[in-house]
């Protein structure tokens, strides 16, 4: 009889266990799995405003719209897309020879690894001006 | 025993109490250490998330103020000191207005003046050149010092470094972080690339002899250009230019170089303007912080000149001297057309004698054009035009031998026209590609021309070879007995040469001055 009971109460036990183990892991697994979107999204981020800045830099060194446009494509094509990054392109470009800036817009696409239930990829964008430095003053 | 054993097992109340207690604390462990986990992750969740920004905005606040001190460096030739005025006006830019990038140019004209100050003084033909040579410097000086005052204002300084409009990133970098120590001190500056070249070209030979030897002008592409920051000795002064690389667009430089470099080069004024900017910023709520220093470069150059100046030659009235015997009867004047003078009329000679004198003058000027008459007597005439050249070459230096003798050979000698002016036109608003041109004084039509005496002292570079008979003739009617022996035209001219600075325009004369003496020779029959 105590015996019986001994058994009962360890199978409770281990029920009880295993229950909590499923709970935790419902938590903490959908965490840890967005803290690794987060990163993504984050690194992908950091890479989308190095690329707009690479790009608006590269645009500076022409002296026209043209020339500078293309060249900030040229840049963004060369870009290495990955799995995680399947699209990046150029969202607005704006020259202004009167104020010598120019700044470029980079769109980039970044497939979350493990899809949301709402949303598999997110869409970044970042901008950054630059002086057009290949322009001379008005002497 | 086993009996025992089981007896001994047998729980006492208390024992049950703490086993309840222990099956209560195990039950819970899990849920306990779940989360506790779980808080941990969420901490490094946002420990991580946390850390990104903090690198994300510090890289948000470098390339922001990269690109603003970049922008600083790119817009630093827009600032303005103002015109170059009576001095300097003609080293204007096309917004009439002198900056970083032409300041060179000013300098480089009182260069010049000084060059040809110094050359005047070696030649003991100084006149008011010294005046003038020190006129010029304080001249550039006073444009250097408000082109400084403008280069290193912190209001313009800010207003370039916040590149972007204000909801974009760069907005959030705080304006006028120019000196970490002091938010009233200025950007800082400082002055890279010393002995490289400036944007001033030059050719050797547009010098006065032996002023621009110690220049030791810098050789870059297929030109030769004046260094900068570095100090060049030309009339007892000092000359310092700012250098800007060749084909180098401005761009950011290291913070090693640029504080290496934030001392003033040795000698320098104390307005000499900086080439190279630094900035700071700091990201509003993170606290990011980053500096970056930048060289600007105008991208444009200039060949060392004076723009606005000019040449003259000038022809003097001829002087025909009229004597018998060697007894000078008359004195008269030609100019620069044939004529037929009868200078001596009736003149008594003895023995009731009287004599006509007629000479035929002018020819060497008539239907000739100004190289003709230049060199219509023998002689070296070289010295004069190399005289005339180099002066030329201070304000085209693209002028040749040739192609100014092709310029006196077109221009005919004009009757009742004594200075034929020797000067540029341009086409472009900020006086760069000349072209020279040659016409009497009164058919100069140039806005800025302004009739002037140079400065220097004149002395003769040009002794002409005394010629008989060739062009200029006589003759004599003679009324009597009175024997003709001989009768010629002698004539021999001088080229004087008056050097000028330019500070006036004129950088020199040439006087061309000839005299015929119309002699008669004879006597009374024995």
């Amino acid at each position: 009889m105590k015996r019986r009971q001994l058994v009962k109460r360890n199978a409770r036990r281990l029920a009880q266990s295993l229950l909590e183990t499923v709970v935790g892991a419902l938590v903490l697994i959908p965490l840890a799995l967005m803290s690794v979107d987060a990163m993504a999204v984050i690194n992908a981020n950091h890479s989308n405003q190095e690329l707009a800045q690479t790009a608006a830099r590269a645009a500076a060194n022409n002296i026209t719209a043209d020339a500078a446009q293309k060249i900030a494509e040229q840049t963004v094509s060369n870009f290495a897309k990955t799995n995680l990054i399947p699209n990046v392109s150029i969202a607005s470009f704006q020259f202004d020879p009167a104020q010598k800036l120019v700044t470029v817009s980079v769109s980039m696409t970044v497939t979350i690894p493990v899809p949301l239930p709402w949303t598999s990829s997110v869409k970044l964008t970042a901008s950054s001006t630059q002086p057009i430095v290949a322009l001379p003053p008005s002497v | 025993m086993r009996h025992n054993q089981l007896a001994k097992r047998v729980p006492s109340t208390q024992d049950r109490k703490h086993r309840h207690h222990c099956r209560k604390t195990q039950l819970g462990a899990t849920s306990a250490m779940v989360a506790a986990c779980a808080f941990v992750l969420v901490l490094v969740i946002v420990a991580v998330i946390q850390v990104s920004m903090k690198l994300s905005s510090s890289q948000m606040v470098r390339n922001s103020v990269d690109a603003g001190v970049l922008n600083i460096a790119t817009h630093v030739p827009d600032l303005k000191s103002g015109a170059g005025g009576a001095v300097f006006g003609d080293c204007n830019d096309i917004t009439g207005a002198v900056g970083l990038t032409n300041i060179n140019r000013v300098w480089g004209k009182a260069l010049l003046i000084n060059a040809n100050a110094e050359e005047m003084a070696n030649s003991g033909q100084a006149g008011n050149s010294a005046g003038s040579a020190s006129q010029a410097m304080s001249g550039a000086e006073d444009l250097t010092n408000n082109l400084k005052e403008k280069l290193t204002d912190k209001e313009s300084m800010d207003k370039l470094f916040a590149v972007q409009d204000e909801k974009k990133a760069i907005a959030v970098v705080k304006k006028g972080s120019g000196s970490e120590d002091s938010e009233q001190a200025n950007f800082n500056t400082a002055y890279l690339h010393r002995g490289d070249e400036s944007n001033i070209s030059i050719d050797p030979a547009q010098f006065p002899p032996g002023t621009g030897d110690k220049l030791s002008p810098v050789s870059k592409g297929s030109s030769q250009w004046l260094g900068g920051y570095k100090n060049l000795q030309v009339n007892g002064k000092q000359f310092m230019f700012v250098p800007f690389r060749l084909g180098e667009m401005p761009h950011l430089v290291s913070p090693e170089e640029f504080k290496s470099n934030q001392e003033k080069p040795e000698g320098a004024i104390a307005s000499l303007p900086p080439n190279s900017y630094y900035g700071s910023g700091t990201l509003s709520g993170t606290g990011g912080q980053a500096s970056a220093n930048a060289i600007a470069n105008p991208q444009h150059t200039y060949q060392l000149a004076i723009p606005h100046a000019y040449v003259v030659i000038k022809l003097e009235k001829n002087q025909a001297n009229w004597t018998i015997n060697g007894t000078q009867i008359a004195t008269s004047t030609y100019e620069f057309a044939h004529e037929q003078q009868w200078q001596i009329k009736d003149h008594s000679v003895g023995c009731l004698s009287k004599l006509n004198g007629y000479a035929s003058l002018g020819n060497e000027y008539n239907q000739k054009d100004l190289l003709s008459v230049l060199t219509a007597l023998p002689g070296d005439h070289e010295p004069a035009f190399v005289k005339l050249l180099q002066r030329l070459k201070e304000i085209d230096a693209g002028m040749t031998m040739t192609g100014m003798k092709a310029l006196l050979s077109a221009q005919q000698v004009v009757p009742n026209e004594y200075e034929y002016v020797l000067y540029p036109t341009y086409k472009t608003a900020d006086n760069t590609q000349p072209t020279i041109k040659l016409s009497p004084q009164s058919q100069v039509s140039e806005p800025w021309y302004k009739a002037a005496s140079p400065d220097g002292t004149e002395k003769t570079i040009v002794a002409e070879q005394q010629t008989q008979d060739n062009p200029n003739t006589n003759w004599a009617q003679i009324i009597g007995i009175w024997m003709l022996t001989s009768h010629h035209v002698t004539e021999n001219g001088n080229v004087m040469w008056t050097p000028g600075t330019g500070l006036n325009q004129c950088l020199g004369t040439l006087r061309l001055q000839r005299t015929a003496d119309v002699t008669f020779g004879g006597h009374c029959p024995p």
